[in-house]
């Protein structure tokens, strides 16, 4: 099979099989055509190959793409393009902060029980003056309470929401402590008052 | 709301995505449906041939998440068949790595087509089907985009990220070897 010489011509070929050519142009090419043996037989394979190449296309469920794409309000956060319909993640706190919390919250609730034990129920008195988490001495074990911080129940019955304010209320414990406490120099250990 | 193709078949892609910014779903059940299938055509000149439909919905999803971020500098479809190719490609290079050693340039040979067996000529379509095949990748993207969607080099040239030249002389190569391949038969 020879090939025509005017490239200019054969450059359009395809786009005149696609119809995309404006209507003058279109008729030009057309005109050539119909006098060029070897762009006719060209035009007749770009044709063949087109409709080949379309009816042969594998289908799409232009529905289920369109119900995939939600509404335009929803905001992806995170590319989720697995599966058939997008992830979307709700973005209100990070996962470390929540777990940093819950991490300081069991120390102090594991740790209430053996202070109680050792001190009796002034666990308040070896508490550094300046850590606002204060426990009554009513408090149970396993217990804590003060005037932002409050935990009741275990931890796997928090909700996000009482995590993000305990989280908050964490931010504002002082981790240090400034001065010692009068009632930490007392002995640990209580001694007979006869001996 | 009614039938959204019926109400937006003038519209052009740039005032769908407009429509749909405003909460319009119509709009991009229009842009789906314009696109969706010139998308699956290309998604099987790239050698896809399980999947094209989740492989477009995908590449709608990625595209409309990142609306904001198209410059419209090139058509929508050309972006669009841009996403999809790099998904392609993100495909087989998780097959690959999976398999551990299947090469997927060029020579990776489509797999055979048999939708139109039993057909009325059903031999030719065979052939010219078998010789589109057989190009090279490159090839065969340039030949689907030209032929199939009627594209401009230079848009062409953003999808296979190559240059216009370079797709002209892709494009006339393929030509010539499906005509060789056919009159060889």
């Amino acid at each position: 099979m020879t090939e025509c010489l005017n490239e200019g011509m054969r450059e359009l070929l395809p786009l005149l099989a696609h119809a995309t050519l404006p209507a003058t142009e279109a008729a030009r090419v057309r005109a050539h055509v119909t006098g060029c043996a070897e762009c006719s037989a060209e035009l007749a394979v770009l044709d063949l190959a087109r409709i080949v190449l379309q009816a042969n296309a594998p289908r799409v469920d232009v529905a289920a793409i369109t119900r995939a794409l939600g509404a335009p309000t929803l905001r992806v956060v995170d590319g989720g393009v697995a599966g058939r319909s997008p992830r979307r993640r709700i973005m209100w706190m990070p996962r470390q902060y929540a777990a940093a919390a819950a991490s300081l919250l069991i120390v102090a609730s594991l740790s209430l029980p053996f202070l109680q034990r050792a001190f009796g129920t002034r666990a308040d008195a070896v508490l550094p003056d300046t850590v606002s988490v204060a426990v009554p001495d009513t408090a149970e074990p396993g217990t804590a309470a003060s005037a932002g911080l409050s935990v009741t129940g275990g931890l796997s019955e928090l909700t996000d929401a009482d995590l993000s304010t305990l989280l908050a209320d964490l931010e504002s414990v002082q981790a240090t402590v400034a001065s010692e406490p009068a009632a930490a120099r007392a002995p640990i250990v209580d001694l007979p008052e006869d001996e | 709301m009614g039938e959204p193709t019926a109400r937006t078949p003038d519209a052009t892609d740039a005032e769908l995505i407009a429509r749909w910014k405003r909460g319009e779903q119509p709009a991009a059940a229009a842009l789906v449906e314009r696109h969706a299938r010139p998308l699956a055509r290309f998604a099987a000149s790239l050698g896809e041939r399980d999947e094209v439909d989740e492989l477009v919905q995908d590449t709608f999803v990625r595209a409309f998440q990142s609306l904001d971020t198209f410059r419209a500098d090139s058509s929508l479809r050309t972006w669009l068949f841009t996403i999809c190719k790099r998904l392609v490609l993100d495909r087989k290079r998780t097959e690959r790595r999976r398999r551990d050693g299947v090469e997927l340039e060029d020579g990776h040979a489509m797999v055979g087509y048999d939708a139109l067996d039993g057909m009325v000529a059903e031999e030719t379509a065979r052939r010219v089907q078998e010789a589109v095949d057989r190009l090279t990748p490159t090839q065969r993207e340039v030949f689907t985009l030209r032929v199939t969607e009627g594209m401009p080099y230079n848009e062409i040239a953003k999808v296979v990220d190559s240059t216009e030249g370079a797709c002209r002389v892709h494009y006339h190569n393929a030509m010539r070897i499906i005509k060789e391949r056919l009159s060889d038969d």
